[in-house]
């Protein structure tokens, strides 16, 4: 039986095996050292993902724009009404299709403005910008009107509030 | 950071040179150096879990219930928070056990023996104040018998508890208390303790081959 006798240093195995692989990369050292950072890396991004969903989670209340139906048809028509758990100002109409909402922070910086019943109109507490019922800008500092949000079905028992 | 001020800061930690003996793992075992690894991992943790933690008594509980069913892999921080806590309680013991039986509490070793014997009592009480945390049932009456029994030591007793566990009757005021041993004054005085600890290893002969 013949043996075949591998030098401990043959070059020729550096270019077969790892043809592209850089110069260090050759001695089992330096392949387990490798190995090494890259399970480490490994552990660590996965380690990382779970602690920042960890850190993250909860820390944005999610709004609930749905309102039911019943609740919808005991609006007053006269002024808009509040629906806090949808942060949304509602303005009924005829019907759902001329009915809109508002997101309820102003447009300037994001105060949270009420209706003023006296003067007719939404104001916001912080810098005094002015709405009208249609959400167009009265008076500064905020000079985009209101976004208008639409009122949908979503199932028989509720409705949406989206952009669309 | 460059990778020769790395590796000239962990030489640096490191002393000069070992004792042939020591090189071995079953010498030691590790076991100090895996407390300080358990202690890491409690710090990282913890830190974590305090953001979910509320300290009063309506509200600890349930926000235990949250950490473990509602945030993501909450239960996972939680029990890698326990289980690290039990395995450095009994990490500690072991490494007692052994330094005893290398008798390397004999000079010049034996201020860091009481030093490790401090140690040893903070995190038994730093172990218990995290059971009392959780504030169910069994939480509420072990913080009732251990202020028991610590009114029960002499002279000092009725000042210690109050220090320790907060007023007679069960109140926020007593969980908040827990709640600072717990996260605050215990932790840092383990660290400071911890680095004497480690110091004087170095200054008294390296691990503790016979002398």
């Amino acid at each position: 039986m013949t043996r075949r006798i591998f030098p401990a240093h043959n070059t020729c195995y550096r270019k077969i095996v790892m043809p592209n692989a850089s110069p260090e990369f050759n001695t089992k050292r330096s392949f387990l050292k490798y190995l090494m950072v890259f399970v480490s890396g490994f552990i660590a991004f996965f380690s990382s993902w779970g602690i920042a969903r960890f850190v993250f989670s909860g820390t944005g209340q999610k709004v609930d724009r749905t309102i039911s139906k019943e609740l919808f048809q005991s609006i007053n028509r006269e002024k808009p009404y509040f629906i806090p758990q949808a942060e949304a100002w509602i303005i009924k109409g005829q019907n759902l299709s001329e009915s809109v909402a508002f997101d309820d922070r102003c447009t300037h910086l994001g105060c949270r403005y009420k209706w003023n019943q006296d003067k007719d109109l939404f104001e916001c507490p912080c810098h005094g910008s002015e709405f009208d019922i249609h959400g167009q800008v009265l008076r500064g500092p905020a000079t985009r009107h209101l976004p208008r949000l639409y009122l949908t079905e979503a199932s028989s028992q509720m409705l949406r509030i989206s952009e669309h | 950071m460059r990778r020769d001020s790395l590796t000239a800061f962990l030489e640096h930690i490191h002393p000069r040179s070992v004792p042939e003996i020591s090189t071995r793992v079953s010498f030691t075992f590790c076991l100090g150096g895996l407390a300080t690894a358990m202690f890491l991992v409690e710090i990282l943790t913890g830190a974590l879990l305090m953001l979910y933690y509320f300290p009063s008594i309506p509200n600890a509980y349930p926000s235990i219930q949250r950490v473990m069913y509602f945030a993501p892999y909450g239960f996972v921080f939680r029990n890698i928070h326990y289980w690290a806590g039990q395995a450095m309680v009994i990490l500690v013991l072991v490494h007692m056990v052994r330094v005893f039986l290398t008798q390397s509490y004999l000079p010049p070793r034996q201020l860091n023996w009481v030093i490790g014997v401090i140690l040893l009592g903070l995190v038994f009480i730093e172990d218990f104040t995290g059971y009392l945390l959780v504030w169910d049932e069994r939480a509420h009456w072990a913080w009732t018998i251990a202020r028991n029994l610590t009114e029960k030591i002499p002279y000092v007793g009725d000042g210690f508890a109050s220090v320790l566990f907060g007023p007679l009757h069960v109140s926020d005021l007593c969980l908040i208390r827990v709640y600072a041993w717990h996260v605050l004054f215990l932790p840092a005085t383990l660290a400071f303790l911890m680095s004497i600890h480690y110091w004087k290893v170095r200054k008294d002969g390296g691990i503790s081959t016979p002398l």
